[in-house]
């Protein structure tokens, strides 16, 4: 029971950190932070000190990373870990998917 | 049969096994993906015509808007007064390049280049070379006075020699033949062949671009250059080279000590110059360059802005290095134009996938910027992609 309880709750939180960065991504895009994306180049705008550009623009960053590079790499892991247990399930007996569902 | 009974009789894999499996297959199948969603969607190595021209259009448009003009230049200005002055140069030498590309699109590129030009001149006369010089050059004299920056004349000396290879403009010969006599004397009376871009500093870069407005000069008004360069070379190759890599250094004192070693934000720019002179030695620089400080994964390229082992801290030339990856915002800007210069298609497109992915193209209103870089940035990637035609007219002279 404990098993195929840890077995559901791992996609769904890969799938649940998924969302969450892309969640914290579109905030941060929302805010208008890609702009302070310029500290790279050393350049900061006049209506701000170079130390909040430069934290803006790197929480950027890293989101958008994460969002190009983590957030897929979850999302497919996650359909992948579904399958195997579909396909353990399956080997284990008839009945274990009936059981599950 | 047999096979069945194993699997179900076998220890069931623990679920954080298969996470950890799942996610690293996940990885392995994602990361080599990513470079096509980046990737230019052109069949050439660089931008696409597209955003070639959404990139002029910003250009164009912050030299008939004062107001983004000041939004543009004054953040630069407050970092590095230089990035001012090396934006003008670089939108000059793209406009210039696009002018002869396109006869016809000239009528739109000359005006604007003359603007620039005339801006140019005047905040140098009323200011003089300070004006577009980092605030340490008035921190002690020249060893030359009266002080003048090669940088500085240097750079202006390109922007008219361009424009005159665009279109002939007879009351700037006069302006032009004096930058190049005051490169030239400064070199000339120097042991070293070195002249001063700041006081006793002396950049390869500013030389590169100095042999390139001379040849300039020798096809649009027969003077004679070519054996002045190529002995400027020859000492460069003997007096100039780093020996732990064979690259061209990019810093000297006028006594010939090398302040600073080969660097991604002074090497590219110089071998596309230094083309122009031993277009061998500079293939050959390239090739080196390209070992030190080129770098491709999984599709995506950059710069170094040291070979490594050269431990050097991060300045502004550099930009803020990516730790781990190492990986030069500034290098990897010039590293385009020496790309495009010698024809290196592979590490264009794979700069250009970078680009896109990392440097956060906008478009607003049809024009194009890259929000991680800054207007000089932007003219240097607009210079990569239209580059070709200039350098060709210089050599229809240059044996």
């Amino acid at each position: 029971m404990k098993h195929r309880r840890t077995s559901f709750f791992v996609p769904v939180a890969l799938l649940g950190l998924a969302i969450a960065v892309l969640a914290a991504f579109t905030a941060a895009q929302n805010a208008g932070w890609r702009s302070h994306t310029s500290f790279l180049s050393l350049t900061f705008p006049d209506d701000l000190t170079p130390s909040v550009v430069a934290r803006r623009g790197t929480i950027y960053l890293i989101l958008y990373f994460a969002t190009v590079l983590v957030v897929p790499v979850l999302s497919i892991a996650a359909c992948m870990l579904v399958l195997w247990d579909l396909a353990d399930r399956r080997n284990q007996g008839p009945n274990t998917i009936e059981r599950i569902l | 049969m047999s096979l069945q009974k194993a699997k179900s009789k076998g220890p069931p894999t623990g679920p954080w096994t298969k996470t950890i499996v799942c996610v690293a297959l996940a990885t392995v199948c994602w990361l080599p993906l990513v470079r096509f969603i980046f990737r230019p969607a052109t069949d050439g190595p660089g931008l696409g015509t597209r955003e070639v021209e959404a990139l002029a259009k910003r250009q164009i448009r912050i030299w008939s808007d004062p107001v983004l003009k000041d939004r543009e230049q004054e953040p630069m200005r407050r970092s590095n007064p230089e990035w001012d002055f090396m934006g003008r140069t670089f939108t000059v030498l793209a406009l210039a390049e696009m002018s002869l590309q396109s006869p016809s699109a000239a009528a739109t590129y000359l005006p604007v280049i003359d603007t620039i030009i005339d801006d140019t001149l005047m905040r140098d006369r009323a200011e003089g070379p300070w004006v577009f010089l980092m605030g340490y050059s008035k921190a002690r004299p020249f060893n030359v006075t009266p002080a003048r920056s090669l940088f500085v004349d240097g750079e202006i000396a390109l922007m008219i020699g361009a424009r005159r290879l665009v279109r002939e403009k007879a009351e700037w010969i006069g302006e032009f033949q004096d930058r190049l006599r005051h490169c030239l004397e400064p070199i000339q009376n120097s042991r070293t062949l070195l002249a001063e871009s700041y006081p006793d500093e002396c950049w390869l870069f500013d030389h590169a671009a100095v042999m390139g407005a001379l040849l300039m000069s020798d096809r649009l008004d027969g003077t004679s250059h070519v054996r002045f360069c190529k002995r400027w070379l020859a000492l460069a190759r003997t007096n100039l080279i780093d020996p732990a890599t064979g690259l061209l250094g990019s810093e000297f004192a006028q006594d010939g000590r090398m302040l600073d070693g080969p660097e991604g934000s002074s090497i590219w720019f110089a071998l596309h110059c230094l083309r122009l002179v031993d277009d061998e030695f500079a293939r050959g620089q390239y090739d080196l360059a390209r070992q030190e400080l080129g770098r491709s994964l999984l599709g995506f390229g950059w710069s170094r802005e040291w070979p490594p082992g050269h431990r050097n801290h991060a300045d502004i030339d550099s930009g803020v290095v990516i730790p781990v990856l190492d990986a030069s915002p500034g290098g990897s800007g010039l590293a385009l134009i020496g790309a495009a210069s010698f024809g290196d298609s592979r590490y264009l497109r794979s700069l250009c996938t970078s680009l896109n992915f990392a440097a956060f193209p906008s478009y607003k209103n049809g024009a194009l910027k890259f929000t991680a870089s800054n207007q000089v940035g932007d003219a240097a990637i607009l210079y990569a992609m239209t580059l070709g035609p200039l350098w060709d007219r210089i050599r229809e002279r240059t044996p």
